[in-house]
């Protein structure tokens, strides 16, 4: 034992410069399909937002000087590119090896900690890093219509290069410390979210883009000198916590913070007494056991949480409505705020919950059994979405405060009512589908709940983003065509009822009714969403779907039907079996 | 005819070929082992009777229902375990059952008599208000057959049941087995743990790379192999006299004398156990230790597979 370990540490430290961990992780890459669809995806977004962004700023002649704006667009493009891939990518590179059970065989091998973390992080690096070389001829593109000089142009691809290192280490350093994945991407928003706050990063140079040229070169070297300092903190912070965290045991962090907050909750009420308003209904199942499942046993479904989740969500509401209505503030766009802040919370807890349903089941392995249940595939589908109905119920309570206040404040308008009424009836209801297709698809429920929420924000953003492009090129495009593409953001079409009661002129209230006319749409791909789970539930729960053409006797025709077959009634097992 | 009957069942996850065109049947009441390699399609067949997968081409039948055209008929008929117990770590031993209970829409005046016998069957009792994931795995093991158990199915589809655990927690498994085997329930078992299959199945089924290799019952497959049993026993009074009728005994191959006892090797199919213990009492040799040896089902297992997966 002695020998061995004297013989490891007499390696010689550049002898770990062979990198074979990094060799074989780029070459693990190389092979998989997913990287070569990921680039595409990568590539084929920024091209296309590319040109029409060139196409829309040149209008068809080419402006001299019109390569700055469309030079910080790019820019700005490839930054959210950088933070929306790289940490989906580098957070789990070494929480999968965490999760797999094989990082302890890494560990063993002469490789030295330090120099695990180094090539993880280059692993991930490298890839973006070419990522980033997919953009550099568009850059060039906009240097050519002038206006960007030359010092601008480096000095954004090198804090593009610097974002993309610091983002790598964040997502190394997370990885390092958590044990799961989606533990770890999260945090890497978070810590990065904090950097933000404390002008620690590069993406705050990134508005000021035009301030990139006048920088010396001087402090062009502190700045990087400091974002290269927290980059080495980060990865010596991951250094120091791979061994320690390893092997870490697999834990459920909602239910622990759930349970924490019972016991906080707990303390609390000894204050009272011990005064329960709700009890938690039903011990054991009735005839619906999935829902009864959902309902009284899953943190979110459960009738005390949600009155916690409710209480949390509605002080607010009944505070600024108070503030509003005693002239404390003196419109009602502080409650219009609060609106978006409702809808984007409840878009996510939604996305978190539907998309999970099915797919926790696949990932702790309990859905087989499920599946060998004479439930029907609908049924299981229905009662899976109890937890999510009860949660959109309680959702619905200070949806229906917000708009029963901006009604009290500003006068009954049944367009603003409806309105209102129906986009949150419809979206939430949709996001709640659409979740739980996704979880349907997908095995893993990190995987489910980030792209149902990508899909929002898709849903949201591509409009307005066509509509800000395609609005630029007025010569190129009839001008009615960005506002209908815009109006089907649904950020537009909550923004349009909400405003409906403030801006009455004939403009708005063209855009009002076209706004409210994509409501239907919306409605309709509820219907059909919804109406494709339930159709195809089985198969997409993965198990045999009954076959249409079948005789109704399941007995095959060589053999006469039994009349007391069994598949009614099944019995109970005989005690006397026993 | 039999319970279960499968003729020509093709399987394919994408381009790979699990199941190619495997058949057998299992008579009711009979004990089927399934045996292979990982990667064999051991557990893609037993999906397939579960109604999780759709072959792609075959006949699947149970109890003379075509499984992939009445999945919901099959499913009431079936007690299904997977290679794995999933944990519904917010329920207690009883919770779980009486959800599955309810799952299996047994009326409910009758669950709580129904999973009071089951949790007694399964030696649980005790453990019902245990939430599921404070349990041992043995002790899940038995949950998971106590849940395959609610609806009182003919059909129970147990993939690898003694994975996994202890020495104990596997006896124990296997002795449930046996009652449910006295039951008369028809069980398709899969398992890598050969010699246990050998004390509990009536018939076996050896599959490599998706292929059934052989099947039948054990004697069958010994003697289509030709395989020989193993007899230890010890004579007080041996002798080379003792020995010589021994070694001219048809059905025996060879006997070989060690330091504490002899060694018979006889063919199973000429000779059985019992009938050598008559021949040496006959021959005048008083006996202090007759132990046949289990089959010898990895020499089989060896000797009919390549390691080959699908």
């Amino acid at each position: 034992m002695t020998s061995s370990k004297t013989n490891i540490e007499r390696i010689p430290w550049w002898r770990h410069l062979g990198f074979p961990l990094l060799t074989k992780e780029l070459t693990e890459q190389a092979n998989r399909r997913r990287t070569y669809v990921v680039r595409f995806l990568y590539a084929a977004v920024l091209f296309a937002l590319g040109v029409l962004a060139i196409a829309s700023d040149a209008s068809g002649q080419v402006q001299i000087g019109a390569g700055q704006e469309i030079f910080h667009n790019l820019v700005h493009l490839q930054f959210w590119l950088v933070l929306i891939f790289l940490p989906a990518t580098a957070s789990g590179a070494l929480t999968v090896e965490k999760e797999r059970d094989t990082l302890s065989l890494l560990l063993i091998t002469t490789i030295p900690a330090w120099s695990i973390v180094v090539q993880k992080y280059l692993s991930r690096l490298l890839p973006m890093l070419s990522f980033l070389l997919l953009g550099f001829p568009l850059l060039a593109v906009a240097y050519s219509y002038g206006g960007v000089a030359t010092s601008e142009l480096l000095g954004a691809i090198g804090l593009l290069m610097l974002f993309a290192a610091q983002v790598a280490a964040v997502s190394i350093c997370a990885s390092a410390w958590f044990r799961t994945t989606g533990e770890a991407f999260i945090a890497t928003y978070v810590i990065l979210a904090i950097m933000a706050m404390f002008r620690l990063w590069p993406m705050s140079h990134v508005g000021r883009l035009a301030g990139i040229s006048n920088l010396t070169p001087i402090a062009a070297l502190q700045y990087a000198v400091v974002i290269g300092v927290v980059i080495a903190s980060l990865l010596s912070m991951a250094w120091g916590c791979l061994e320690r965290r390893a092997f870490l045991p697999p834990r459920n962090v909602l239910l622990q913070m759930f349970r924490r907050l019972d016991k906080f909750y707990e303390e609390i009420n000894q204050v009272t007494g011990g005064i329960v308003l709700v009890n938690d209904g039903n011990e054991l199942p009735d005839e619906r056991p999935i829902a009864w499942r959902e309902t009284s046993k899953k943190s979110l479904g459960t009738v005390r949480y949600l009155f916690r989740v409710l209480t949390v969500l509605e002080v607010p509401i009944l505070f600024v409505a108070a503030a509003t209505n005693m002239s404390m503030v003196h419109n009602t766009s502080s409650v219009s705020t609060l609106l978006f802040i409702l809808w984007v919370i409840s878009a996510a807890m939604l996305c978190v919950h539907a998309s999970g349903v099915i797919a926790s089941e696949r990932s702790h392995q309990t859905l087989d059994p499920l599946l060998t249940t004479p439930l029907t595939g609908a049924d299981i589908l229905k009662q899976k979405m109890a937890g999510v109905r009860r949660l959109i119920f309680v959702l619905s309570v200070p949806f229906a405060s917000i708009y029963g206040f901006q009604t009290w404040f500003r006068g009954f308008d049944i367009g603003y009512v409806l309105g209102s009424v129906a986009s949150a009836f419809i979206f939430l209801w949709l996001t709640a589908w659409v979740a739980l297709w996704i979880g349907l698809r997908l095995s893993s429920p990190m995987k489910a709940v980030l792209t149902s929420m990508i899909a929002v924000v898709l849903v949201c953003a591509v409009p307005l983003v066509l509509e800000s492009l395609l609005g630029r090129s007025s010569t190129l495009i009839e001008f009615w065509v960005p506002q209908i593409v815009g109006s089907l953001s649904p950020v537009n079409i909550i923004q349009g009822i909400e405003s409906r009661g403030r801006l009455l002129n004939d403009s708005h209230e063209l855009a009002f009714f076209l706004q409210l006319g994509m409501l239907p749409l919306y409605g309709l791909s509820l219907i059909l969403v919804r109406g494709t789970c339930l159709k195809n539930a089985d198969t997409l729960l993965q198990r045999l779907a009954e076959d249409p053409e079948a005789s109704i006797n399941p007995r095959t025709d060589e053999e006469p039907a039994n009349a007391d077959d069994r598949i009614a009634a099944p019995e109970p097992l005989a005690a006397a079996s026993v | 005819m039999s319970f279960v009957q499968i003729e020509g069942l093709t399987v394919s996850y994408g381009k790979v070929l699990a199941v190619r065109g495997i058949s057998f049947e299992i008579p009711k009441g009979e004990v089927f082992g399934f045996i292979g390699p990982n990667g064999a399609g051991k557990s893609t067949t037993i999906k397939v009777l579960a109604t999780l997968l759709n072959p792609d081409s075959g006949r699947v039948r149970i109890d003379g229902i075509d499984v992939p055209k009445h999945p919901m008929a099959i499913r009431r008929r079936i007690g299904y375990m997977p290679d794995f117990f999933g944990v519904y770590e917010d329920l207690s031993a009883s919770e779980y059952l009486h959800f599955y209970a309810a799952a299996f829409q047994i009326p409910r005046s009758q669950r709580e008599n129904t999973i009071g016998d089951v949790l007694a069957l399964t030696d649980l009792t005790e453990k019902a208000k245990e939430p599921v994931d404070s349990l041992s795995r043995g002790m899940k093991q038995r949950l998971a057959l106590a849940r395959v158990l609610l609806h009182d199915p003919d059909l129970l589809l147990l993939d690898e049941p003694a994975s996994g655990l202890d020495p104990r927690a596997r006896i124990e498994v296997r002795e449930l087995l046996k009652a449910l085997q006295g039951m008369g329930k028809t069980i398709l078992i899969s398992s890598h743990i050969l010699h246990e299959l050998a004390q509990l199945c009536t018939r076996i089924g050896i599959i490599e790379a998706g292929q059934m290799v052989t099947a039948g019952s054990l004697e069958e497959i010994y003697d289509s192999l030709g395989l020989l049993q193993v007899v230890h026993t010890q004579i007080l009074n041996l002798s080379d006299d003792i020995l010589s009728k021994l070694r001219a005994t048809p059905g025996v191959a060879s006997v070989e004398t060690q330091v504490d006892r002899v060694s018979i090797q006889m063919r199973a199919g000429e000779l059985t156990a019992e009938d050598l213990l008559d021949k040496i009492h006959s021959h005048g040799a008083r006996i202090r230790m007759f132990q046949p040896e289990a089959m010898d089902m990895e020499t089989a297992f060896m000797k009919l597979t390549e390691g080959k997966t699908a």
